[in-house]
């Protein structure tokens, strides 16, 4: 075996994360260049059924029990080296969740090896492999060729999930991480766990000041919660304490690429297209034929959206049933 | 206290960019402006020192000479120091680059807190100031969105992630990055913009932070090959109709285009 593919993968309500099922079906296509093992290292506090659904996407699953977002960063290294026993790690990969991307900056520094970071694709070309990422809020991208080994953040729905079945072994020794005695949680306050994330969501209806009052992003909760989806806020509706600022999508948000985006009540300002133009189909739904979102769209309703809304819930209800 | 603010110039929204030599190179055109995580990290060492009473800020910025606008610009909103690593970069390319010649500039100057933007805008890699932690084998906290209070070398704040909200305290130093929420940054007075064009801002040359093999290695290893434009996207299809026809017509678009 010529080296490991490492990859960092997350468990999210008792399940593989979406955006790791990613991850392990790219990496997968890097199997059949090389003789090259995949290593998973499994974080999350509900395991069970996120290792049996690990198991097909690698030859060897190291279960690490600990909260993704409160583990101690700087040992998940050595833990990680523990299982290589002695083969050498040309790829570090994972999904560019805020966690991971912590874990594979820390590992570049420590390992002195490069990190490319927001990853939307990836290729061989000429025996090289290259890594594409957006710049300047995605009004460029960059295709970078890089030598191995190096450490890779995918970013969400940039890849279909497939489902492979390499059949691995998952480690039976309890694995725990180091607290950081230089940290110390004195509280945890809990938000609201959507169902899905934005980043990975395949549905994002996004609210902006035309929605008004908070209470009226209660139809949007209503309609993405008919196809899965999850629910998003403009930065004039964040700024106007509609939603919590977890939810605003924009270059000072989140970066969201759903199959369909839906703004309502959204001026469609650049700062906010950022966040949103590499979705498959952008919808706005907007009283103002003017607003600047009907540009980056590609249908658009030109109509109040307090009439349009409960009508797309009951389209969406019955769609669904 | 010494608390230092790594900053970084980028070009604003508005800002066109443009390929040049068939993809082989980018033209951004030059609307620079202190990133938007980078100027809550910068009021935040400056309140701090205001709280304190006592300490001083220092701003530094990896980039070339264009970059001393910005730095000028922390001068005016409270920085007591500030300095520019001249290098040529592109810093949107090369992080680890960037994080040694700051972790190299830290350790000689010096520091009890290190406040960064949470990513910088127009690489949004937000790699920089953990590589910096590690570089320095100091700990890291993310996206802090408070700062409650800091007692010898004991801070204590709220951190946010992705379904939580932390209450941490935290041994000092510390490297931070701040999140939307930490504060809403100051626009400095004329005369605080006037006193800061006095101030001398010094220009240190990469290689005097490092050696040239840790300049050059990164470059070794990541190499741009070819920048693209975003795929186009047709002009707009409006749906016409009563309410009712157009969310039907919508959906069957939707469904057609396999979204739905």
């Amino acid at each position: 075996m010529e080296g490991y593919i490492a990859i960092f993968a997350e468990e999210r309500g008792g399940a593989l994360r979406k955006a790791s099922l990613e991850v392990l079906s790219r990496a997968a296509t890097l199997k059949d260049l090389g003789k090259m093992g995949i290593l998973l290292l499994l974080f999350g506090k509900q395991l069970d059924a996120a290792l049996k659904r690990a198991r097909s996407y690698a030859d060897r699953v190291v279960p690490v029990t600990a909260d993704p977002e409160t583990l101690r960063v700087d040992s998940v290294l050595p833990l990680l080296q523990k299982h290589l026993h002695g083969a050498p790690c040309l790829f570090f990969f994972s999904s560019a969740t805020p966690l991971a991307v912590t874990l594979l900056s820390h590992i570049s520094s420590e390992l002195s090896i490069p990190f490319v970071s927001q990853a939307v694709d990836m290729k061989i070309e000429d025996g090289n492999i290259l890594f594409k990422k957006p710049l300047f809020g995605g009004k460029i991208f960059v295709w970078l060729e890089a030598k191995t080994p190096l450490a890779v953040a995918f970013r969400s729905n940039t890849f279909p999930i497939r489902e492979i079945s390499l059949n691995g072994s998952v480690v039976e020794e309890e694995s725990q991480l180091e607290e950081d005695s230089r940290i110390r949680i004195c509280s945890v306050e809990e938000r609201n766990r959507k169902a899905v994330s934005l980043e990975e969501a395949d549905f994002v209806i996004c609210g902006g000041l035309g929605l008004k009052e908070a209470r009226n992003f209660d139809l949007l909760e209503e309609i993405a919660e008919k196809v899965g989806g999850a629910v998003g806020a403009s930065r004039g509706a964040v700024d106007a304490g509609l939603r919590p600022y977890e939810d605003q999508i924009g270059k000072s948000g989140k970066t969201v690429s759903p199959k369909v985006y839906i703004g309502c009540g959204v001026s469609g300002a650049i700062h906010h297209i950022m966040g949103v133009d590499t979705s498959r189909i952008i919808v706005a739904i907007n009283k103002d034929r003017e607003a600047p979102i009907f540009k980056h769209s590609d249908y658009g309703i030109v109509d109040d959206l307090f009439q349009i809304l409960p009508i797309l819930k009951e389209a969406l209800k019955k769609l669904k049933s | 206290m010494k608390i230092l603010a790594f900053i970084k110039q980028v070009p604003d929204s508005e800002a066109r960019v443009t390929l040049k030599e068939g993809g082989k190179g980018i033209e951004v055109e030059e609307k620079w402006e202190i990133g938007y995580f980078d100027a809550m990290a910068l009021e935040e060492a400056v309140r701090i020192k205001e709280r304190l009473g006592q300490g001083e800020v220092v701003a530094v910025s990896v980039g070339d000479k264009s970059a001393i606008e910005a730095l000028r610009t922390s001068i005016a909103i409270g920085a007591d120091k500030a300095c520019l690593i001249e290098w040529e970069g592109p810093t949107f390319l090369y992080p680890s680059s960037v994080s040694r010649l700051l972790a190299s500039f830290a350790q000689k100057e010096g520091y009890d807190i290190i406040l960064c933007g949470k990513k910088a805008m127009d690489d949004e890699n937000g790699s920089v100031p953990c590589m910096v932690s590690a570089l320095l084998g100091l700990p890291f906290v993310p996206n802090v969105s408070k700062i409650e209070s800091i007692e010898g070398n004991k801070m204590t704040l709220f951190s946010e992630r992705e379904d939580k909200r932390l209450g941490l305290e935290v041994q000092l130093p510390a490297v931070l990055t701040a999140e939307k929420g930490l504060n809403e940054p100051r626009i400095p007075s004329v005369s605080a913009a006037i006193k800061a064009l006095a101030k001398e801002i010094p220009v240190l040359k990469a290689d005097s932070l490092i050696s040239q093999e840790d300049i050059a290695w990164e470059k070794g290893m990541i190499r741009p090959v070819l920048f693209e434009p975003p795929p186009p996207r047709p002009e707009v299809r409006l749906i016409e109709g009563t309410p009712e026809e157009k969310v039907e017509k919508l959906v069957e678009l939707l469904k057609m285009e396999g979204v739905l």
